[in-house]
């Protein structure tokens, strides 16, 4: 089994918080996994982790048996890790076609020089750049909404165009914060396909996900965490057995007197 | 309509030499300067969103530079014009770095103080600047035995390095570098996410402005051919600023609109003598409250005034 990705022993405090406790997990290449817990078990925090927003205060974070742990955002994003937010976190006041072309700056080589010049080559390659974002536009079912700011879209295209920017880095592994939160059941339910297209594209998939209909339709490998631990992993169907899951989402039943 | 009219005002801004008197060409001339100013600040502040208000510091830079060059070791103005945008582009590095670990609020004020540090040591350092006194008698140019001596000529001088800086502050924003500026104004941790490394683009944002900037300081010095440190004050790089934020704020033609709004504003309401501060102040809080986003966005409702070129980045 291959691996893509490997924590140990991951751990980050927030003063006398622990809001990730030693997570070992791993994400195999390829597949959809997803990551479920109780509200402030620590997903949000062990994304942030993997995208190098704050560094771990213990543990190890391995992509491709490459060492991640340290590296601020941009460089893990040249080393092929991408992410949406759970808050969206779009370039509002850009339009949706440049908020796609900005992700692909780190695939770039024009200098400052060409850009002045306005080289052929400059030109050739911001070309390639806008018919490339315009490709991931109609991937994602943006297409004829390339102009218009990204604040004015609908909520739920909004969270489309965050899987479309995400995917324009060109990443290996696509971590996906509660890409289906706020949806209605159509749009999710598209949503699901899109995912299930990506991972047919040979993209790892590791997503946050509140909705059971999408955790449980879609995922292959599913990982709980609860109080900044993990308590269980394995397929959708051991985990909906699993007697500490239920106990962690449900509560520890109490007799009646 | 459009081309017309943008025909005309190309035809105004050649010909303004031809037909204007003495004193209202060198005010155009000293509007070229801030034009070139105004777009420069406009590509860090308006692009990149990193606000600084110590604008002037590099205009002195320019100024200081180019001046030393010329009166102390002969070099021709068309080498000490770029050595002014180097130097200054030196010093835009040399403020970047340590701006980014402040941010907003935080790095306005550092930007203030390094323009007080530069101020100080123009005032200070009496044996290579001169100090309060300034330095005197610096050359204009010459190229080919042709002197740029009259304001007439001096004017095509300015004119064609205020169209190098919008023609390139244009061909920025349109391009990856525009785009990774534009992103980090939005939303930096967004930016970072997507691959964007911002602490190089910010510290570029700084050194493109600057450059400029100095460029600007090497013209004002080689048409006034005196310079001391009083036209560099921290009053000039509000003047910028207000520039841009009137003009609109992101903007490349709003920066220059700013520009020449601000630069002769104050000069056609002279004649109410000492109330004119005080007019022009009431008018510019007027201007920001009925045009919050800037002047170039309440003519962009004109439809014949609307063109691609200031569509993005309102």
């Amino acid at each position: 089994m291959a691996y893509l990705l490997e924590t140990s022993g991951l751990t980050k405090r927030f003063g006398g918080l622990t809001a990730v406790n030693k997570v070992n997990l791993s994400v195999e290449e390829a597949k959809i996994s997803a990551l479920i817990g109780p509200n402030g078990s620590g997903k949000t925090t062990l994304f942030n982790l993997l995208m190098g927003v704050y560094p771990p205060n213990e543990g190890k974070i391995l992509f491709r048996n490459q060492n991640l742990t340290g590296l601020i955002p941009s460089q893990i994003s040249r080393r092929g890790i991408s992410r949406t937010f759970q808050n969206i976190m779009l370039f509002q006041r850009l339009s949706v076609l440049e908020n796609v072309m900005v992700a692909r700056d780190q695939h770039c080589r024009s200098t400052l020089f060409g850009v002045l010049l306005g080289t052929p080559a400059m030109a050739r390659e911001d070309e390639e750049t806008r018919q490339r974002a315009k490709a991931l536009l109609e991937f994602v079912g943006l297409t004829g909404m390339e102009d218009q700011e990204a604040r004015n879209l609908p909520y739920g295209a909004q969270r489309l165009l965050e899987v479309a920017r995400a995917l324009a880095t060109e990443p290996q592994l696509v971590l996906l914060d509660e890409p289906a939160a706020g949806m209605n059941t159509s749009e999710t339910h598209e949503l699901m396909q899109l995912i299930v297209k990506i991972r047919d594209m040979g993209r790892t998939i590791f997503l946050v996900e509140h909705d059971m209909r999408v955790v449980m339709g879609i995922s292959e490998h599913v990982i709980v965490l609860n109080y900044g631990q993990k308590i269980a992993e394995g397929t959708p169907s051991e985990i909906q057995g699993n007697p500490e899951v239920i106990q962690a989402y449900l509560g520890r039943g109490k007799k009646r007197a | 309509m459009k081309k017309a009219i943008n025909f005309v005002i190309l035809l105004l801004v050649f010909s303004l030499p031809l037909w204007l008197p003495h004193y209202p060409l060198h005010l155009a001339c000293m509007v070229g300067i801030f034009v070139i100013l105004s777009v420069s600040l406009n590509i860090l502040v308006g692009f990149a969103g990193q606000i600084s208000l110590g604008h002037a510091a590099f205009f002195a830079v320019g100024a200081y530079t180019s001046t030393l060059l010329a009166v102390k070791f002969g070099i021709p103005f068309w080498l000490g014009i770029f050595a002014a945008g180097f130097v200054s582009l030196a010093f835009g590095i040399l403020l970047g770095v340590p701006t980014l670990r402040v941010r907003d609020i935080y790095l306005s004020v550092v930007t203030i103080c390094f323009g007080l540090i530069v101020q100080l040591a123009l005032v200070n350092l009496e044996s290579i600047t001169g100090g309060a006194r300034g330095i005197y008698g610096i050359p204009r140019p010459s190229i080919l035995g042709f002197s740029f001596s009259t304001p007439q000529s001096y004017y095509y001088l300015i004119l064609l390095f205020a169209l190098f800086s919008i023609f390139s502050s244009l061909r920025i924003l349109r391009s990856r570098y525009g785009r990774a500026f534009l992103s980090i104004r939005e939303n930096e941790l967004a930016a970072e996410t997507v691959g964007i490394r911002t602490t190089y683009y910010k510290i570029l944002a700084f050194a493109i402005s600057s450059f400029y900037a100095g460029l600007a300081g090497s013209l004002y010095a080689h048409y006034i051919t005196y310079i001391n440190p009083d036209a560099f004050t921290f009053g000039t790089s509000i003047d910028v600023l207000v520039m841009i934020v009137i003009g609109g704020l992101g903007n490349t033609w709003g920066a220059v609109i700013g520009a020449i709004v601000i630069s002769l504003l104050p000069e056609y309401l002279r004649f109410m003598q000492q109330y004119y501060r005080a007019v022009f102040g009431i008018g510019l809080i007027f201007m920001m409250v009925f045009m919050r986003t800037g002047i170039i966005s309440t003519l962009e409702k004109i439809p014949w005034a609307r063109s691609s070129a200031t569509r993005m980045g309102s």
